[in-house]
């Protein structure tokens, strides 16, 4: 665990990573913006054949930990094409609520047409926002995740900080990210998978390698278990941990805010 | 570590695939929408939650049972009663049993009772869209077929046992046989220790008289 990468690591001198390129902050989002308006319309197809389907499984787990009940309001943030909300609109019901915000408009559509196939339309609001600056009330929900999107946010410092201001005293937030295996001899095995096999997998399912590679570079730049947690931890949250799934290659961290 | 999702993904798939095969059954839990409800198998507390939506049923297995206003309804049931559940004019009996407790709407439960009722399960409707129906059609006789000449294996076996069971039963002596026979055997026993007393005292009176 280092203190020193956990402050404002992501933009030093106004620059910041994309991928193993170092490009202007200001770039970032839309280099980003440009990667899943690409990827948008096969995300989901994608997702089942780059994890073989364990993705489901993580996201369950997200689900699991979360301690969702009827009548909660949800921000599933970095939703992207829905998972999350499908879920938490059936598990809070009627009458509570889930917003489904995504800084990019392709992927919100995408989620829309989703959500809105599966009948679901009661309880969910769709929010174009970005993570950093959140267009919420302060203290608005009990619940808020991010599932595989805060690895690409500029500043992670700012968004976990707007993150603590929309939720209320009580509510808990569950990022699930890519991070870190926990065994050596895993993380060669899935350093081959990435760099090699992954965006061959993406251009021929979804014609597009770069994306991809772009992937598997922005996990590798992404903090590691403890240095997330500590991010969190200077973010406000308390009771900050995290469980490591698939041997490390992801991990889900908690923290609330009391 | 993941094998609770992995199971609810399988049976939150399995029974929405199932579902899609027949409208009338889909229509069949469409009152349920937007309700949830939370089964607890009893001994072992092990929870299974139903949320209902117009398209599908999500089903999760959290870790543990969640607590009851987290769903609108909770139902702990034994094991032994899951399939009496189904029969709503049994309700009654089985709380009383305390083989069933109920916390929330009652309602949901018999909305649920109802659906199940009225689903209807074929193989034939789950793999034609799948295999086709000359491939299926074989498939279910072959099935059939194995089956049963398994049931006959499983007939003939029982008759053998049975059968052995009763012409050897015949064959074991009963307690009390067993009992005389001790008996007898102990009496043969003390009468041949006095036999063979009798005979060294005899001996050694002729041994005596010789001298």
């Amino acid at each position: 665990m280092s203190q020193d990468t956990t402050s404002n690591s992501d933009v030093t001198d106004g620059k910041t990573h994309f991928g193993f390129q170092t490009v202007a902050a200001e770039q970032k989002e839309a280099m980003v913006a440009k990667v899943f308006d690409s990827v948008a319309a096969k995300y989901d197809i994608m997702n089942d054949v780059m994890s073989l389907g364990i993705h489901r499984l993580w996201k369950r787990y997200t689900i699991d930990m979360a301690g969702a009940r009827k009548g909660m309001q949800v921000l599933d943030l970095a939703g992207g094409t829905g998972d999350l909300t499908a879920k938490f609109s059936r598990i809070v019901g009627p009458t509570g609520k889930v917003v489904l915000s995504d800084i990019n408009p392709s992927m919100l559509e995408v989620g829309k047409d989703k959500l809105r196939d599966q009948g679901l339309v009661q309880n969910i609001e769709y929010v174009e926002a970005n993570a950093e600056d959140l267009p919420f009330a302060d203290d608005q929900f009990d619940i808020v995740t991010m599932a595989f999107g805060l690895r690409n946010v500029t500043n992670k410092d700012n968004a976990l900080a707007s993150i603590y201001r929309v939720l209320k005293p009580g509510g808990r937030l569950l990022v699930l990210e890519f991070s870190k295996p926990t065994h050596s001899g895993l993380a060669k095995v899935y350093d081959a998978y990435s760099f090699h096999l992954l965006p061959k997998m993406g251009e021929l399912v979804a014609n597009d390698a770069e994306s991809y590679q772009y992937l598997a570079e922005s996990i590798r730049m992404h903090p590691d278990q403890d240095t997330l947690a500590q991010m969190m931890r200077v973010a406000g949250f308390d009771s900050v941990d995290y469980t490591n799934l698939s041997g490390g290659i992801v991990a889900l961290h908690k923290g609330f805010k009391f | 570590m993941l094998w609770r999702q992995c199971l609810a993904e399988c049976l939150s798939l399995g029974t929405n695939h199932v579902l899609n095969l027949e409208p009338e059954q889909r229509i069949a839990f469409s009152a349920l929408s937007g309700t949830s409800l939370q089964v607890v198998l009893l001994p072992i507390e092990f929870p299974i939650a139903l949320y209902f939506s117009d398209k599908a049923i999500d089903i999760q297995l959290p870790p543990e049972p969640l607590v009851d206003d987290a769903v609108d309804c909770t139902v702990k049931v034994a094991l032994s009663a899951l399939d009496k559940v189904r029969d709503t004019s049994q309700l009654t009996a089985l709380i009383k049993a305390e083989k069933l407790d109920i916390q929330g709407d009652l309602s949901v439960l018999q909305k649920l009772s109802s659906a199940m009722q009225q689903v209807s399960f074929s193989w034939d409707s789950l793999l034609i869209p799948l295999l086709g129906e000359s491939f299926t059609a074989q498939l279910l006789n072959f099935h059939e077929a194995r089956l049963a000449e398994f049931k006959q294996s499983v007939e003939a076996v029982q008759i053998t046992l049975a059968e052995g069971l009763v012409e050897e039963k015949k064959l074991i002596a009963p307690a009390i046989f067993v009992a005389d026979y001790c008996d007898e055997v102990s009496q043969l026993r003390v009468d041949t220790d006095r036999f063979q007393a009798r005979l060294k005292r005899f001996e050694q009176q002729r041994e005596t008289d010789g001298e």
